[in-house]
């Protein structure tokens, strides 16, 4: 019945049409100049009428004109517009050439679209040529150096492992400052679970005109991520074959003492301590020189060169009711470290169906599994693989010999190593494992529909649902441990179900004005729940699993709940004067679970303002300014950076006052809760402008941001005598602001050859406006202090002042400049006021050549400033009293005679390490070429004959080279080296990518 | 019109609605309201508040073992380890090397904790109607568990009762509520003492049914475990022997020394063979054995299980007893030298056959030593420290007859000598029976405080910080407030020295 309306519908309004038709109709096909592909949606307008039409799915159209002498113009968004005079021809076909202006690109902003000009906020996007097929799972962390503003930080090659974002500086104290991760339209955890070359686009929002549509989760700035999706016509298949090999960057970058260093070392240590070392009384010193001894590499045993390899499978296509994307990938890494390796699989479809022209749904899923082998414990530490073949002499075999005790060989390996508390690192790999197993889902609807012309309600329900389980497993033979083997399994799920019903409406007022108004709401549910359990005692190495033990595991079981709900209406207008002036305003209220009724509901808004200069003719009769737009923006964004349950008093099941033979469960206090608690409130300001330069082959942005963080979230301590150490309240404040500066240029563009440039610089200040009343400074931990005045997170403790010539003994400064070799009179001060933690600046600078098929790109990151604490270089600098443990090279240049200057104090074994001090402290300045990629397209000539659209190789290399004076393993890992840290390496890979 | 009602209706719906989505409730934790909901409830709360007394800060570790190290009866065993986590197991509580960081970090929060968990259980009890009986069983407990956690937090933190004449010293904040926030001062001695007898006599009172017998208990079975009649008289005892008042002292102990209730228990030697020994040795069988230990003489007496969580310090088993032979702390010479050869008590000190050499420990409560190493019964109050207070007062103000009588049942127990001074010379004695009969059960440093002495550690302390003697008044018997507390406090203020 619907049908045969719409029928007579159509005829009614396509019948007169046909009379008319004697005028004469004019049809072709629209291309893109580029692919040579069909385009469809062109407009096709007869100039100076408002007859126009549009191109179907083929690109085709067909219009009526009334003479000659009309004028068609074309135009599509990204292209230049075409025109041309009718004339005689009835056929008319066009190649439209993709406008090299930026400024009418489309965006992704939070729940639509908007072009680059009309918008008024702060943000970058980086397209999915950056992101795909890059030889790492971790999408985020290529995006190091794409993009001013974002700082990409805890970057390490442990396979799955994931980066840290931070977009214009650390905001809050009680939160990690990580972003709000949106992934099409729904906000979901960023995780290894993804696959990058799903990623059309990846949208930093930087800005509160950008973010506040986020409400109260956006202070930290927001990442969109963007699948694709099918394009109507042909079907495209793609396939990516990729392998590579990895190593340790720099292998030399922490260098251990050899067997005969070693036993000149500890000697020396032993003598100086008053210890004989020749002494078999002396424990772990007794070291002849005639000894027995092994020359035992424990580092080169526990490392490898890893491998990685990634196969893609991708489809799209479509008619023009129903698009569809499509893509199957498998990703497999092994680690540098023994006992590391990564395994993905991943599917995902993603189809739009046209139901009616008023009524379209979209439905996309995503599936993964991942599979994960970690260092024991996660690494770290004696019985981490890495940290522990730092610990272990090398005077030591890894396997037992006819002298090792019967009690010290497990499954012939060697445990009689007191250096290392008997942890075995090499046996590690074989006696220990620490698997994850993952999966996730992650299944959306939306519904749009298009009741009357310019109006567009949607609605959408999405879930996030993901399962890992971890199972940790040591063998009895690993006698390090004396529980006889111990098997543990944790499990954790999540869901998130999100659910939005929004109105578009778009209305011209008069030719000049122009609005675009969006209202809607949202519903948003978290839950999550995490167990464990464990158990000791082990039989049989084959039966394994966490309960096989024969007796408990203490403290291994274990359970926990979080979750949160939000609630929230939204609203975004935008006023368009002339093409030119653009005003945006945005508003939501959100209410949230993680705030007590009185406080749960915020408000948050944002106002933008954008002024395209070049449109005015005084500008643009500037050649040179092929753009200019001014831009500014103020809004107040929020952050619920507490605790699920944190503002509720709560009472734990617990203190069990068992009698003797009576179990008699208790609760007991838990959480004394603050009713008051609210939102984490950040305003920021944010102006900048963006500049085209000689018809845009050089494009500037240039945006400046103030942000006040203000009733940050954290602990406060409170009078013990409530029987509560601290309350979570509201007490700090921090600021921001900073500059960012990007630059695209095309340097050379000359025939076949184009050479192109993008660079961009980002600096930020950090400073902590106030703690909580009446504190000035904050001790963190034994090392790091907030202070107020000051960027947070300062590295706090006694200056160094090298060793003492005449008798080798470490000195300090005390508060009045003098030195002092006793550690607790040093003055324990600030490291340096600025830079601390966070860096001076960053940013990455990228150039791209082509030429004919040949294509190289390179980008280099750099990050100046800013200084790591070498605390895993500390522990194997011991100055001879590392019991036994094996010790960096460095300690060689020890002071050894009155006299000798060095920064090397003298080794004792009986000295005891003070504490932190700024000799640990390293300037974490480095250029890293992060990413060179060659690569070669076949001319189509070629694949035409293949029968393939497209078929190219390339060879790549991640981390090539690094330009640092630091000195460890890894700059790139974090703020603290320890031992923990996992190398980054340098990956080199070869792909193969057709196109069907 | 009717449109609009039902727009209103509707929208009244959904923020109800929305308010209910909003309220995210935990499972693994409860609110006030499910946490104290009912009766049952309220019990579960109770054993979480008598739980707490067995925190590593309080009776499960830190008071008790910090009593007697602090004093003439400590010493460091010669194998103490030199280093390493049993090294670190309160060495400052022999040492006495006190500051405000980290000696007795633990026994402020966990006496606070406990009182604030019962204050919770008080306010809920005001709130809600229980049944009667239950709820004046629940509310006597919680006010004698009140008074003797702020007794025993002056008995640390704050000098002994007459150090000023008119108590005007300053004692702990005596808390009534648990406000979170707020920062309360300290009382002054006499304050605190004030609002103590007025908790410890309304708890009495209660206790104290109509007719002369104690009221009706909601649990059944046996309730050393938990406080009663008795146990609350016993606390109004020690508040007056503490100030020195023994006329009321001595009435209120002979309350619980002429009840009948309780009997001295026997001292009986048996060879037991505990894990890492070789051979057998004698130890006392009413001590040797998981909780109750000396049952018939035990008015309140707690388990300590290391496994029952919340024992950060792995409780005093690694600190008196086996550890690989190197317990952190030990019984001095002096205390030892004070035992004739014939007294049974001589079991309670036991040397160790460990590696390196072997050293005289603590075997006086080893549990069982057994399965269950880490569990013993911790004594909190018992006849004895009753008998020796009617003794004293007596000698002091009453009968030296009863007296002595009393000292007798202590010394032939024991199989020790019978005790016939007089005068001065027989309040000393019972002074040196109770350092005696209670050594290791957490009073002689509350006592030598009590009768405002110091006192000079024998040639087996080592130390080198003068702390071998000490001399009254000093510092070191009001012990500094821990760090965090004058921190967050602006209204705390610290003790002297620190």
């Amino acid at each position: 019945m619907k049908k045969l309306l719409l029928f007579i519908f159509l005829l009614i309004v396509l019948v007169p049409v046909q009379v008319l038709a004697q005028q004469r109709t004019i049809t072709g096909t629209v291309i893109s100049s580029a692919d040579g592909e069909a385009l469809p949606g062109v407009n096709v307008v007869i100039r100076g009428t408002m007859t126009g039409t549009t191109t179907d799915v083929d690109g085709n159209y067909s219009i009526t004109v009334q003479n000659q002498d009309a004028i068609l113009v074309f135009s599509f968004l990204g292209f230049n517009d075409y025109e041309i005079v009718v004339g005689s021809s009835s056929v008319i076909d066009v190649s439209l050439e993709e406008s090299l202006e930026m400024l009418d690109e489309v965006v992704v902003i939070g729940y639509g679209e908007t072009t680059r000009k009309s918008f008024t906020g702060s943000l970058t996007s980086v397209e999915s040529e950056s992101i795909k097929d890059i030889p790492q799972q971790d999408a985020i962390s290529m995006l190091q150096g794409k993009s001013a503003g974002v700082y990409v930080s805890n970057i390490d090659g442990k396979p799955g492992s994931t980066s840290s974002i931070l977009i214009r500086g650390l905001g809050t104290f009680n939160g990690s400052g990580s972003p709000l991760y949106v992934i099409d339209g729904i906000p979901a955890a960023s995780s290894n679970t993804f696959n990058p070359n799903d990623i059309e686009s990846v949208t930093f929002l930087k800005d509160a005109a950008a973010t506040s549509i986020y409400g109260s989760r956006a202070a930290d700035g927001v990442v969109l991520i963007t699948t694709k999706k099918g394009k109507a016509g042909k079907t495209n298949i793609d396939f990516t074959a990729q392998y590579g090999v990895t190593n340790i960057e720099n292998p030399k970058g922490f260098q251990l003492l050899n067997a005969s260093q070693y036993l000149e070392y500890y000697r020396e240590a032993a003598i100086n301590g008053g210890i004989d070392p020749d002494d078999p009384a002396s424990g772990y010193l007794y070291l002849p020189l005639s000894g027995d001894y092994y020359d035992t590499d424990w580092f080169d045993l526990v490392t490898r060169t890893g491998t990685t390899q990634k196969y893609e499978l991708a489809a799209s296509g479509g008619s023009e009711a129903t698009t569809f994307y499509f893509s199957l990938g498998y990703y497999d890494e092994t680690g540098v470290v023994k006992g590391s390796d990564f395994k993905r699989y991943t599917g995902r479809l993603n189809l739009i169906h046209k139901v009616t022209d008023k009524l379209d749904f979209d439905v996309k899923v995503f599936g993964s599994a991942t599979r994960q082998n970690d260092e024991w414990g996660g690494g770290g530490g004696r019985g981490g693989n890495l940290s522990g073949s730092y610990n272990t002499s090398p005077l030591k075999s890894p396997y037992a010999d006819e002298n090792t005790p019967a009690t010290l060989n497990g499954a012939g390996f060697n445990f009689d190593l007191p250096s290392n508390a008997q942890h075995n690192p090499v046996a590690l790999a074989d006696l220990t494992s620490n698997f994850y197993e993952g999966y996730r889902a992650l299944p959306s609807l939306r519904l749009n529909y298009y009741p009357i012309p310019n109006l567009k309600l949607w609605a959408s329900a999405a879930f996030d649902f993901s399962y890992i389980t971890r199972k940790e497993f040591m063998s009895k033979y690993y006698l390090a441990e004396t529980e006889g083997g111990r098997g543990d399994q944790t499990w954790s799920q999540a869901l998130t179900s999100n659910y939005n019903a929004v109105a578009e409406y778009t209305f011209n007022i008069s030719q000049d004005h122009s609005l675009k108004l969006l209202a809607g709401a949202e519903a948003y549910k978290r839950i999550s729940e995490d167990g464990a359990a464990g158990s000791v005692t082990f039989g049989f190495d084959a039966i394994n699993n966490f309960a096989a033990g024969q007796a408990t595991s203490v403290g291994k079981l274990d359970y926990d709940y979080f979750g949160g709900t939000l609630l929230s209406v939204f609203s975004r207008a935008d006023y368009t004067y002339g093409e030119k002036l653009f005003v945006h305003g945005s508003f939501r209220r959100d209410g949230s679970s993680v705030f007590g009724p009185d406080n749960r509901w915020g408000n948050f808004y944002a106002f933008g303002l954008g002024y395209s200069l070049s449109d005015e003719p005084f500008i643009e009769s500037i050649d040179m300014i092929s753009n200019l737009k001014l831009k500014a923006s103020y809004g107040i964004a929020g952050n619920p950076n507490s605790g699920d349950f944190d503002w509720r008093k709560t009472y734990s099941p617990g203190g069990a006052y068992n009698l003797p033979g009576a179990p008699n469960p208790g609760t007991v206090i838990n959480n004394p809760g603050n009713q008051f608690l609210k939102w984490e409130q950040s305003s920021q300001l944010n102006i900048g402008f963006d500049i085209g330069l000689l018809g845009n082959r050089i494009t500037a942005t240039v945006e400046y941001y103030d942000i006040r963080s203000i009733d940050l979230i954290s602990e406060r301590p409170i009078s013990l005598t409530s029987g509560y150490s601290s309350i979570i309240d509201n007490i700090a404040q921090i600021k921001n602001n900073g500059i960012e500066l990007t630059i695209n240029t095309v340097n050379v563009s000359a025939g076949d050859f184009e050479w192109t440039s993008s660079f961009n610089i980002s600096a930020n200040k950090n400073e902590v406006l106030s703690l909580a009343t009446d504190v000035d400074t904050l001790i963190i931990s034994d090392d790091v202090a907030h202070i107020k005045g000051q960027p947070a997170y300062q590295w706090f403790m006694p200056t160094y002042a090298g060793v003492d010539p005449a008798t080798g003994r470490p000195l300090y400064y005390t508060s009045t400049g003098e030195t002092t070799f006793n550690y607790s009179n040093a003055e324990i001060k600030v490291q340096g006021t600025y830079p601390t933690i966070a860096p001076r600046f960053y940013g990455g600078f990228e150039n791209s050549f082509t030429f004919k098929g040949f294509r190289l790109s390179g980008l280099f990151y750099f990050r100046y400033g800013g200084k790591i604490y070498r605390s895993l270089y500390q522990d194997h600098m011991m100055s001879g009293s590392g019991g036994g443990g094996n010790m960096c090279v460095d300690e060689l240049d020890r002071w050894q005679n009155p006299g000798d200057i060095t920064s090397v104090p003298k080794l004792d074994a009986t000295y005891v390490d003070p504490g932190p001090s700024s000799r640990w402290l390293e300037d974490a300045s480095y250029i890293r070429l992060r990413n060179l990629e060659l690569s070669y397209s076949l001319p189509s000539s070629i694949t035409s004959k293949l029968g393939m659209l497209d078929l190219s190789f390339s060879l790549r290399a991640l981390n090539l080279i690094t330009f640092t004076k630091f000195g460890g393993l890894n700059v790139s890992s974090g703020v603290t080296e320890d031992g923990s840290d996992y190398p980054v390496p340098r990956t080199i890979t070869f792909g193969i990518n057709a196109n069907f | 019109m009717k449109k609009i009602i039902f727009i209103i209706f509707v929208l009244a719906g959904f923020s109800y609605a929305c308010e209910d989505y909003l309220d995210f409730q935990p499972k693994t934790l409860l609110t006030p309201e499910a946490a104290l909901y009912s009766e049952e409830d309220v019990v579960l709360a109770l054993n979480g508040v008598y739980s707490s007394l067995q925190k590593a800060g309080y009776l499960g570790t830190q008071f008790t073992v910090i009593a007697d190290a602090a004093t003439d009866n400590g010493v460091w065993p010669a194998d103490r380890e030199s280093s390493g986590t049993n090294h670190d197991r309160l060495p400052f509580a022999y040492s006495l090397d006190l500051n405000a960081y980290n000696t007795a970090d633990e026994f402020w929060p966990d006496g606070y904790i406990t009182i604030a968990s019962v204050n919770n259980i008080l306010e809920r009890l005001e709130a809600v109607e229980f049944d009667a009986d239950f709820e004046k069983r629940v509310k006597a407990e919680c006010l004698a568990i009140r008074a003797m956690t702020h007794f025993d937090l002056t008995r640390i933190f704050a000098q002994d009762y007459n150090f000023t004449a008119d108590q005007s010293h300053l004692a702990v904040p005596y808390l009534f509520k648990s406000e979170p926030g707020t920062d309360p001062p300290r009382n002054t001695m006499a304050e605190v003492y004030q609002y103590a007898f007025a908790d410890i006599n309304e708890a009495i009172s209660i206790l104290q049914a109509s007719d002369g017998t104690e009221l009706s208990n909601f649990r059944s079975g046996d309730d050393i475990y938990f406080f009663n009649y008795y146990s609350a008289i016993g606390v109004r005892a020690r508040l007056y022997f503490y100030m020195g008042d023994y006329v009321n002292a001595l009435d209120d102990s002979d309350v619980i020394v002429t009840s009948g209730r309780y009997i001295l228990s026997d001292y009986t030697p048996g060879l037991q063979t505990p894990p890492a020994f070789t051979d057998p040795v004698l130890f006392l069988n009413e001590w040797f054995k998981l909780a109750p230990v000396v049952e018939s003489e035990a008015i309140f007496q707690l388990e300590v299980d290391e496994d029952d969580g919340d024992f950060a310090n792995r409780s005093f088993i690694d600190i008196f007893l086996a550890n690989d032979g190197n317990a952190a702390h030990g019984p001095s010479a002096d205390l030892l030298a004070l035992y004739e050869p014939a007294d049974v008590r001589n079991y309670w000190w036991v040397d160790e056959p460990a590696t390196p050499s072997p050293d005289r420990h603590v075997y006086k409560y080893p549990g069982s030593l057994g399965s269950n190493a880490d569990a013993h019964a911790i004594q909190v109050m018992r006849l004895s420290e009753f008998v020796l207070m009617s003794a004293e007062c007596e000698a002091r103000v009453g009968s030296e007859a009863r007296a002595l009588t009393l000292l007798k049942s202590i010394t032939d127990r024991a199989g020790a000598s019978e005790i016939t001074s007089t005068g001065t010379q027989l309040v000393e004695d019972i002074i040196t029976e109770r350092r005696k009969e209670l050594a290791w059960e957490g009073h002689r440093l509350f006592d030598l405080k009590r009768l405002q002495r110091g006192f000079v550690r024998g040639s087996d302390c080592t130390l080198t910080n003068g702390n071998c003697t000490v001399n009254y008044p000093t510092n070191l018997y009001a012990w500094p407030i821990p760090i965090n507390e004058i921190n967050a406090n602006p209204n705390m203020e610290q003790n002297p020295g620190y």
